[in-house]
């Protein structure tokens, strides 16, 4: 009973997050711009900042992907096609 | 009538959730079609049938429930959602663009599970319930992230309508298209449909955090359009930064 819902539990967040960093990265840059206009800094300030902290986020993600994609690709033989649900 | 900043909010809620909805209906008839084809079309059509009630009946209660909470909430909460699953989408799509990812291929998926229905012993009872059940999964599965871009972006946004008929056309496209063709719907380009819908959705969810959080956008829901361009730039840059790290990697190791 436990495990299935654990298994549900983690195939809801899976939703969400695959790579853990980029989730973690997101969330920390909403906090920090949600502060910033807390604490009274222009909004139209914080949002192009905002805007352009998640962009940046991605980029910088799917470099470090790529890196690990790139070296782990090196390593093994072309992949069979992806069968994987998503 | 066009410049009425409420199409602004329908055209990109319709488009993602017609081609979110295109993309998980056509994965989900690889599976009913394999289930059909091996095991007989009436498992496959009662179990794609009763997924896709369950499915309905979540997206009915889910839906105008999200409309009653405060606003602002909503749109951070589901704002949030939205950035997380719009940029896991993106991600994928990204270092698959680059081919650091093998693209998913339905035919190769179709085989995969007609052989494995066809090795599974058919039950002695006079209704094949694993079949059922493979098809109700598949439906249930895809859906799943349907549902929610249907909820999130409908629901959310109070443009429940317009999310529920674009994932309506795209069921009837792909159910008439399983209907005629009774194979495998490879030729769809999945990828660019993802990044399209991970662009879309990546919006929506920094436009209504920004909303939530106090924010004000210049130009109002015009802003969306605005930002859309802005991360769909951002994603054909990361496709070629992509490309580029990995072809450097792959000259380093060559040089070795």
């Amino acid at each position: 009973m436990m495990a299935r819902l654990g298994m549900a539990v983690h195939g809801v967040l899976g939703l969400f997050v695959e790579d853990g960093s980029l989730a973690l990265s997101l969330l920390a840059w909403i906090v920090v711009i949600a502060a910033a206009i807390h604490l009274g800094l222009p909004p139209r300030l914080t949002g192009a900042a905002f805007v352009l902290g998640c962009l940046l986020i991605l980029l910088e993600n799917v470099r470090r992907g790529a890196d690990r994609q790139a070296r782990a690709k090196l390593q093994r033989p072309r992949p069979k096609a992806d069968a994987s649900l998503g | 009538m066009l410049l009425d900043p409420h199409w602004a909010r329908v055209g990109p809620v319709f488009t993602a959730a017609f081609l979110a909805s295109l993309v998980e209906f056509v994965e989900a008839l690889t599976i009913v079609l394999a289930v059909g084809s091996v095991r007989g079309w009436r498992y496959a059509l009662s179990g794609a049938g009763a997924g896709a009630v369950l499915l309905a009946a979540a997206v009915l209660a889910f839906g105008p429930a999200l409309m009653r909470i405060p606003l602002g909430l909503i749109q951070l909460v589901v704002g949030t959602l939205l950035l997380l699953f719009g940029m896991r989408w993106l991600r994928k799509a990204v270092l698959r663009a680059a081919d650091l990812i093998s693209l998913r291929d339905e035919v190769a998926i179709f085989k995969r599970e007609s052989q494995l229905l066809g090795t599974q012993p058919t039950p002695s009872m006079s209704w094949d319930y694993p079949a059922t059940l493979t098809a109700l999964k598949a439906v249930v599965l895809e859906g799943l992230e349907v549902a929610f871009i249907v909820v999130a972006v409908g629901g959310g946004g109070g443009m429940f309508a317009p999310a529920c008929a674009g994932a309506g056309l795209a069921a009837l496209i792909v159910i008439g298209l399983g209907l005629a063709v009774h194979r495998p719907l490879s030729r769809l380009p999945e990828n660019s449909l993802k990044l399209i819908v991970g662009a879309l959705l990546t919006t929506f969810g920094v436009f209504w955090i920004g909303e939530g959080i106090g924010i004000r956008w210049p130009g109002g829901d015009w802003s969306l359009l605005i930002l859309l361009a802005l991360v769909l730039v951002t994603a054909s840059t990361a496709i070629t930064l992509a490309r580029q790290t990995a072809r450097r990697l792959e000259s380093a190791a060559a040089r070795l």
